[in-house]
């Protein structure tokens, strides 16, 4: 199953928003809460962010926002990113949105979106 | 001794990853994700960005 990462302007300059899903090779068509069910989350999900330090290794200075496109999926990447909190933030400063408020991330927080950006 | 990691080195690419650049205009004309992107820029409209 192709998957498909795309990093877009948002109306803020800088900010970009992180969104992927599954390709379907034979009618284009992309989805963002299909569940292709491969037992491999964790791995797509280290894919994700593989994708998100080659972006902001080409576009210094830019911030990046995500979200689940279901709440599971928001859930997911809630997961992934505390299993390497300590990892990601010797290099980034990971916020999260929860009423309607950003703060520092934190584990076993749930969040609606994440905010992340290099640290200088 | 432990050595930390030198947080001005450039972060590296996992092993078995690389860039292939014409990935950044292939899928220009196709609106992957709008509604993502909608939802994104109504959430920086109503909440904004983070104080740091």
């Amino acid at each position: 199953m192709r998957k498909i990462v795309r990093y877009s302007k948002t109306n803020l300059r800088g900010l970009y928003n992180l969104g992927f899903g599954d390709k379907d090779d034979e009618t284009g068509f992309i989805s963002d809460t299909v569940i292709t069910n491969n037992h491999d989350s964790q791995k797509v999900l280290a894919t994700v962010a593989a994708t998100l330090y080659a972006f902001i290794e080409t576009h210094p200075g830019a911030e990046v926002i995500a979200m689940g496109s279901t709440e599971v999926r928001t859930r997911l990447y809630r997961i992934g990113i505390s299993k390497n909190l300590e990892d990601i933030e010797l290099d980034f400063e990971i916020f999260g949105l929860k009423n309607e408020m950003w703060e520092t991330f934190r584990k076993n927080v749930r969040y609606t979106a994440y905010l992340v950006c290099k640290k200088p | 001794m432990k050595t930390e990691k030198n947080t001005l080195e450039k972060p590296k690419l996992p092993k078995g990853f690389k860039v292939d650049p014409s990935l950044n205009v292939r899928y220009d004309d196709q609106p992957f994700f709008k509604d993502k992107l909608d939802r994104a820029n109504y959430i920086l409209k109503k909440v904004g960005l983070p104080k740091k």
